[in-house]
């Protein structure tokens, strides 16, 4: 791929909890390139933020990276120290997080908090540092960024706090930001406000940008390639078009029919995905979606299905959906 | 049509205040509208499906009408009688009849309680049924109609998937065979593969047992899904109020408008949409004149920042308090 910025190498997360061993992530490669947006989208427990969280080494104490290689601009991430990496985070990689309220801490004015984080990574005087501040929250549309900065979180309302975030993860000019659910706290008008936001520095300064959503409205909204996790797995990895014109594993099409949609005619039913989502620490050896899915085989509960590249540039791992073998949406199962 | 029916339940002209205390010792205590004069009929065995953005209201909207706060002034009528004015006493006997289901289902379920205990509790409380077996027996027959079974009624609320735990309330909710459900955000929690299970729930019970829903929720996709009819709520008002598919085909009110266009697409080829409202939802502290919308609207009239539109019929069945539909010409127009 040209002008890569990241890429990842069969990355396993491992969580160890006193109850087993959680495969939060197993096995997940992707790369993405300059000015990308990529998205990764699926449930609650399927690994999206432990994924993204993994690239930075941030994670809790229980949690462990076991195989796997992170290559960021030529870098191993994996072979920093911590001194090193500490130096990558904010200024190169920085990550706007889900809960604005809680990202900023409440104690400190709002100008304090980004005078800080500037002078960590780059060699200059307070007053420097305050006006590079004030400059990058006038930039993300705050009024008044000079009263702002003197502000308290609390006095902020949630769009305004998320909108500091981003202004604070862009005042080192990274190269790559990672949001995780960054609307999810929000209200769809404030929402709107800050994806467009987000999208218009991807244009003016060319950073990529890693999003981590459940919302597919989300992902039609901003993403060039999508990744669909489920278990702790990639199951898609494609084109954002190509997703949504023709998606070809059986979970992807369960998540696309399981949202109610606002075009869509009246219909009695929302074609729901039975079932629960999968215990990590209880997968492993077969397929994640299997016990869940509606085109189950036999093979498909003792072999890890295998990331298949069934068509150029689309990555599916189905055992029925291999290139060899195509599955029809709403076949019948003669099998299950 | 459910506009030919009798409203089961009439909303008149409801207000909610909460007083702010000054953050100044002595000082006057300011006050919070979270409900500005609220008028709503709901009508039996329908939908009404309750939208706006955090902080409108809708919430403090469904407590008061199942009078878990009391509403500074306007009536709620159900059964013929306005059960604001009703004493506690006097109200128990409908609060079986008006049920609610909270938001989050971590904590609206008594972490000590199994299901069993849980789901008996509102039977006890209302003295139901004197008959321990005949009890199990109720609370065994709503939960497999929630689909759960015998093998979770003792299990406690932490074994249980977020998903499963709305079943629960849901179930708790229902063991009293109320005519009317307030949801509160029911399945804003919960994944959506999850949520589609849970939403299907509630339509096949609705039809089952003839229930009247008024479902609150911030995801218009939700509403759109499962609602008959939806009022649009703006800072403790109700800005617009009509059929659900209305809603999506002709929006008539400005923040119905930029609402729609600021949810993310259906699908890839629906870019473009542009945002009207700029700015942020003021605050509900202190009086307000004029229309609510008026500071982020982009058709202000002179009108709007001196009088507060009323909720006034334009179209049968399609209701909308905006001043740009209550003019006259407007009317003769359409």
């Amino acid at each position: 791929m040209k002008d890569q910025i990241l890429q990842v190498n069969d990355l396993k997360t491992y969580f160890f909890t006193a109850s087993g061993v959680a495969k939060a992530v197993d096995g997940v490669s992707f790369s993405m390139s300059r000015g990308q947006i990529m998205g990764i989208v699926g449930e609650s427990g399927s690994g999206k933020s432990v994924t993204a969280s993994s690239l930075i080494r941030l994670l809790p104490k229980t949690g462990k990276i076991v195989e796997g290689e992170i290559i960021f601009d030529g870098r191993e991430i994996q072979s920093l120290s911590n001194r090193e990496l500490r130096k990558l985070r904010g200024s190169e990689i920085s990550m706007i997080f889900q809960d604005p309220m809680t990202s900023l801490d409440p104690v400190f004015k709002v100008g304090e908090q980004m005078v800080g984080q500037i002078r960590t990574h780059q060699n200059i005087t307070r007053q420097e540092a305050w006006n590079i501040g004030a400059e990058m929250l006038r930039q993300v549309g705050i009024p008044e960024p000079e009263a702002r900065m003197n502000s308290y979180p609390h006095e902020l309302s949630g769009g305004m706090c998320q909108r500091v975030i981003i202004a604070m993860a862009m005042s080192c000019q990274p190269k790559f930001m990672i949001a995780d659910e960054p609307t999810t706290a929000l209200d769809v008008t404030v929402q709107a406000q800050i994806l467009s936001l987000l999208k218009k520095l991807r244009d003016e300064k060319n950073m990529s940008i890693l999003l981590i959503t459940h919302n597919l409205g989300i992902v039609w909204e901003m993403c060039d390639a999508v990744m669909v996790m489920y278990g702790g797995t990639t199951v898609e990895h494609t084109k954002m078009e190509t997703l949504y014109s023709n998606p070809l594993h059986p979970y992807t099409w369960g998540l696309l029919d399981s949202v109610p949609r606002l075009s869509a005619e009246p219909a009695d039913e929302l074609k729901a995905i039975p079932g629960q989502p999968p215990d990590l620490r209880l997968t492993g050896g077969c397929c994640a979606f299997y016990n869940r899915c509606p085109y189950v085989r036999e093979i498909c509960t003792k072999e890890v299905p295998p990331l298949v590249e069934v068509e150029p540039g689309h990555l599916v791992a189905c055992h029925r959906q291999n290139g060899k073998e195509v599955l029809i949406r709403g076949e019948v199962n003669e099998n299950a | 049509m459910p506009e030919t029916k009798t409203p089961i339940l009439q909303v008149k002209n409801l207000r909610k205040d909460y007083k702010i205390r000054s953050s100044k010792l002595g000082g006057k205590p300011r006050i919070l509208h979270a409900l500005s004069g609220v008028s709503l009929d709901v009508y039996e065995g329908e939908t009404l499906g309750v939208i706006g953005e955090s902080g409108c209201g809708k919430s403090t909207l469904g407590k008061c009408i199942v009078q878990l706060t009391r509403a500074n002034s306007g009536e709620v009528i159900y059964g013929g009688n306005n059960i604001c004015a009703l004493s506690n006493s006097d109200l128990r006997p409908i609060r079986k009849e008006l049920q609610m289901v909270f938001q989050d289902p971590y904590s609206s379920l008594d972490p000590r309680f199994t299901t069993r205990a849980a789901i008996e509790e509102p039977l006890l409380i209302h003295r139901m049924e004197p008959n321990a077996a005949k009890r199990r027996e109720m609370v065994l027959s709503i939960l497999r109609e929630v689909g759960l079974d015998v093998q979770h009624m003792h299990r406690y609320p932490h074994e249980f998937s977020g998903g499963q735990r709305q079943r629960i309330s849901v179930a708790r909710a229902l063991v009293l065979e109320p005519k009317v459900i307030v949801c509160d955000e029911p399945v804003s929690a919960l994944d959506v593969s999850v949520q589609a299970q849970v939403l299907n729930l509630f339509s096949s019970l609705q039809k089952q047992r003839n229930l009247t829903y008024l479902f609150i929720s911030h995801d218009l996709g939700v509403i759109k899904h499962i609602s008959d009819r939806v009022a649009i709520m703006y800072l403790g008002t109700v800005v617009e109020l009509c059929g659900a598919h209305e809603i999506y085909q002709n929006p008539l009110h400005p923040y119905t408008k930029a609402l729609l266009s600021a949810i993310p697409p259906d699908s890839p080829f629906e870019k473009g949409k542009q945002l009207p409202l700029s700015g942020e939802i003021p605050s509900p502290i202190g009086d307000l004149i004029g229309c609510p919308l008026a500071g982020r609207c982009p058709n202000r009239m002179d009108l709007c920042t001196q009088t507060r539109p009323a909720l006034t019929e334009v179209f049968p069945g399609h209701r909308v308090a905006c001043f740009l539909y209550h003019k006259e010409e407007y009317k003769e127009e359409t």
